[in-house]
C-alpha cells in the first residue's frame, strides 16, 4: 500500500513539474506582463492617438481639404484600428435606433457628407476606464471622448440653410497586444496600442 | 451577349436611375418633391447618392437630377454625354452602347452592390470608390473589364455615371465636348496635380527641420509634398518609428513608416523631438521619437 502511494505521490510530481517547465518556456519567449511605467506610457499615447483619431477625422470631413488630403487621413485613421472589421457606433437625433458601421465606410462616409460645410471636433478625451488584462493576454481600456458635428447645406437657391448641429459622447475600446514587430531590422515581441470599436454613449442636442 | 464571331462584343445595357422623391416636369427635368434635407439618420442613403449625378436617358427625353442643388442641364450638353460614351464603347468592342431603360422610383444605391453594376467617371478627382464599389477614371480600362466579365458571366450590365464633384458643393456640368472627353484616353495634369506642381514646394537641410516644417500650421499643406519625399532620404527603406511616453516604447497602431509618419505630422501638427537613432550604415532604420 505504501509502495503504490509512493509510486503516485512520484507521477503526480513528474506531472507537475513537466507542467511547470511549460508555463516557463511560454514566458520565456514572451514577456506578457507590462510594467506600471509601461501601462502609464500607453495610457499617455492612448490619449495622443484618440486625439489623432479626431484630428484625422476633421480633416476627413473639411470640405475645404483636398480629396488626396482626405483618402491620406483616412489611411492614416485606419492605421489606427485593430481590424478592419471594427465598428463605429451612430446615433440618430430623430430616432433611437443606433446605426452601425464599419470603421473604414464610416471615415468614407463622412468624408462624402453632402453638406456646404462639416466641421467634427472631439473634446473632453479621458481614459473611463483602466487598462486591465483580459483573460487572452491583452489589456483593454476605454478613452471616452464628446463630439459635437456642425453642418451646412446649401439651398437650391444658394441660400445657407439653419446649421445643423449636435453633440454626442461616444467610447472608444483600447487594446494593448503583444505582436511582432520591428525593432530595427530585427523583428521582436513588442506591444502595440491599437483602437477597437466605438460606442455611442450618452446624446445630447444642442 | 452579341455578336457570336468576336467574343469581346459585348452589349451593354445602361439604365439611370431615379430615386423616389423625384417628380418629372413638364419640360421633362427634374425636380425634387421636397427640398432634400439631410438627417444623420438617413446617412446610408446619402452618402451612397451623393454627389451621384443621376441621368434618365431615352429616345424622348434626357433628364438630369443635381441632387444638391437641383439644377436641370441643357440637353446639348446630355446629348454630348451620350455622344461621348457612344464614342468610347462603339470605337472598340462593343457593338451598342445605350440600349436605354428606364426604371423610375428605383433603389439604386441598391445597384452599388450588384456585380454588374460598374461605375465611371472621368474625373479622377471623383475619388477611387463610393463605398466598396470601384470608380473607372479610364475609358479603356472599364471596356476591358467590361468584356471580361460580359464573357464570364451573362445578363445586363449597368453603368453608373459619376461626375466630378468639387468640395465646395456645386456638381460640375458633364463634358461638353468630345474633345473634352478626348483627354480621358491621354490623361492631363488634373487640377490636383496641377495644384501641386505649381505650389512652390517647402526644403529642409537637417531632420530637424524637416519635422518642424511638416508638423508647422503656416505651410500649406499642398507645400509639403517635397518634404514627406525629402525626408525619407534619412531613412532606410523599412525605417521604423517608435514613439516614446514616460521613457517607455509605445507602439499606436503597429509599426510605422515614415512616409505614414511624416504624413501624419501634417495633420497633428506635433512637435518632434528626436530621442535616438539608430543606424544602418549612413541611414537611420530606427528612430525614436518624443511628441509635444
Amino acid at each position: 500500500m505504501k509502495n503504490w502511494f509512493c509510486i503516485i505521490l512520484m507521477i503526480v510530481s513528474l506531472v507537475s513539474m513537466v507542467n511547470a517547465q511549460e508555463l516557463d518556456d511560454s514566458s520565456e519567449g514572451e514577456d506578457l506582463r507590462l510594467t506600471v511605467e509601461e501601462l502609464d506610457a500607453f495610457k499617455q499615447q492612448a490619449l495622443r492617438t484618440v486625439e489623432d483619431l479626431g484630428t484625422y477625422i476633421k480633416i476627413i470631413v473639411d470640405k475645404a481639404n483636398s480629396l488626396e488630403r482626405k483618402n491620406n487621413n483616412v489611411q492614416l485613421a485606419m492605421a489606427l484600428f485593430a481590424t478592419d472589421s471594427n465598428t463605429v457606433e451612430i446615433s440618430s437625433l430623430k430616432t433611437p435606433q443606433k446605426y452601425v458601421k464599419r470603421i473604414r465606410k464610416y471615415l468614407i462616409a463622412v468624408r462624402d457628407l453632402p453638406y456646404q460645410s462639416v466641421d467634427i471636433t472631439w473634446y473632453g478625451i479621458h481614459l473611463s476606464s483602466e487598462f486591465k488584462k483580459g483573460p487572452d493576454g491583452k489589456y483593454y481600456g476605454t478613452a471616452s471622448i464628446c463630439q459635437t458635428f456642425e453642418a451646412t447645406l446649401l439651398g437650391a437657391d444658394g441660400a445657407k440653410w439653419p446649421k445643423k448641429k449636435d453633440t454626442t459622447c461616444k467610447n472608444i475600446q483600447l487594446v494593448v497586444e503583444q505582436l511582432n514587430c520591428l525593432d530595427g531590422l530585427k523583428e521582436k515581441k513588442c506591444w502595440v496600442l491599437k483602437l477597437g470599436d466605438i460606442k455611442v454613449d450618452e446624446q445630447r442636442l444642442n | 451577349m452579341q455578336s457570336c464571331g468576336d467574343p469581346k462584343m459585348v452589349k451593354v445595357e445602361v439604365e439611370f436611375l431615379l430615386p423616389s422623391d423625384v417628380n418629372l416636369t413638364k419640360d421633362g427635368f427634374v425636380s425634387l418633391i421636397e427640398p432634400h434635407e439631410v438627417t444623420d439618420d438617413k446617412e446610408e442613403f446619402i452618402v451612397v447618392s451623393y454627389p451621384l449625378t443621376i441621368y434618365r436617358m431615352d429616345t424622348e427625353r434626357k433628364l438630369k437630377l443635381d441632387y444638391l442643388n437641383n439644377k436641370a442641364v441643357n440637353y446639348e450638353k446630355l446629348a454630348a454625354v451620350k455622344r461621348d460614351f457612344n464614342k468610347y464603347f462603339e470605337a472598340s468592342v462593343f457593338d451598342s452602347v445605350f440600349t436605354l431603360g428606364s426604371k423610375n422610383n428605383s433603389d439604386f444605391t441598391s445597384y452599388l452592390t450588384m456585380p454588374n453594376c460598374f461605375l465611371y467617371s472621368e474625373k479622377p478627382e471623383s475619388g477611387s470608390e463610393i463605398g466598396e464599389k470601384r470608380i473607372f477614371h479610364d475609358a479603356t480600362e472599364l471596356r476591358t473589364e467590361l468584356a471580361t466579365y460580359a464573357q464570364k458571366n451573362k445578363g445586363k450590365i449597368f453603368i453608373l455615371y459619376y461626375p466630378y464633384h468639387s468640395p465646395s458643393g456645386s456638381t460640375e456640368e458633364p463634358a461638353e465636348s468630345v474633345n473634352e472627353v478626348e483627354s480621358v484616353k491621354k490623361p492631363t495634369s488634373t487640377s490636383n496635380k496641377a495644384n501641386v506642381s505649381s505650389t512652390s514646394q517647402e526644403s529642409a537641410n537637417s531632420l530637424e527641420e524637416y519635422f518642424q516644417k511638416l508638423a508647422s500650421r503656416d505651410i500649406p499643406y499642398e507645400s509639403k509634398t517635397g518634404l514627406k519625399k525629402g525626408i525619407l532620404s534619412y531613412f532606410t527603406n523599412d525605417a521604423t518609428i517608435v514613439r516614446v511616453n514616460n521613457n517607455k516604447e509605445t507602439l499606436a497602431g503597429g509599426n510605422q513608416s515614415i512616409s505614414s509618419y511624416a504624413e501624419s505630422l501634417c495633420s497633428t501638427h506635433r512637435r518632434v523631438v528626436i530621442v535616438e537613432k539608430q543606424m544602418s550604415d549612413t541611414k537611420i532604420s530606427k528612430l525614436k521619437v518624443k511628441e509635444e
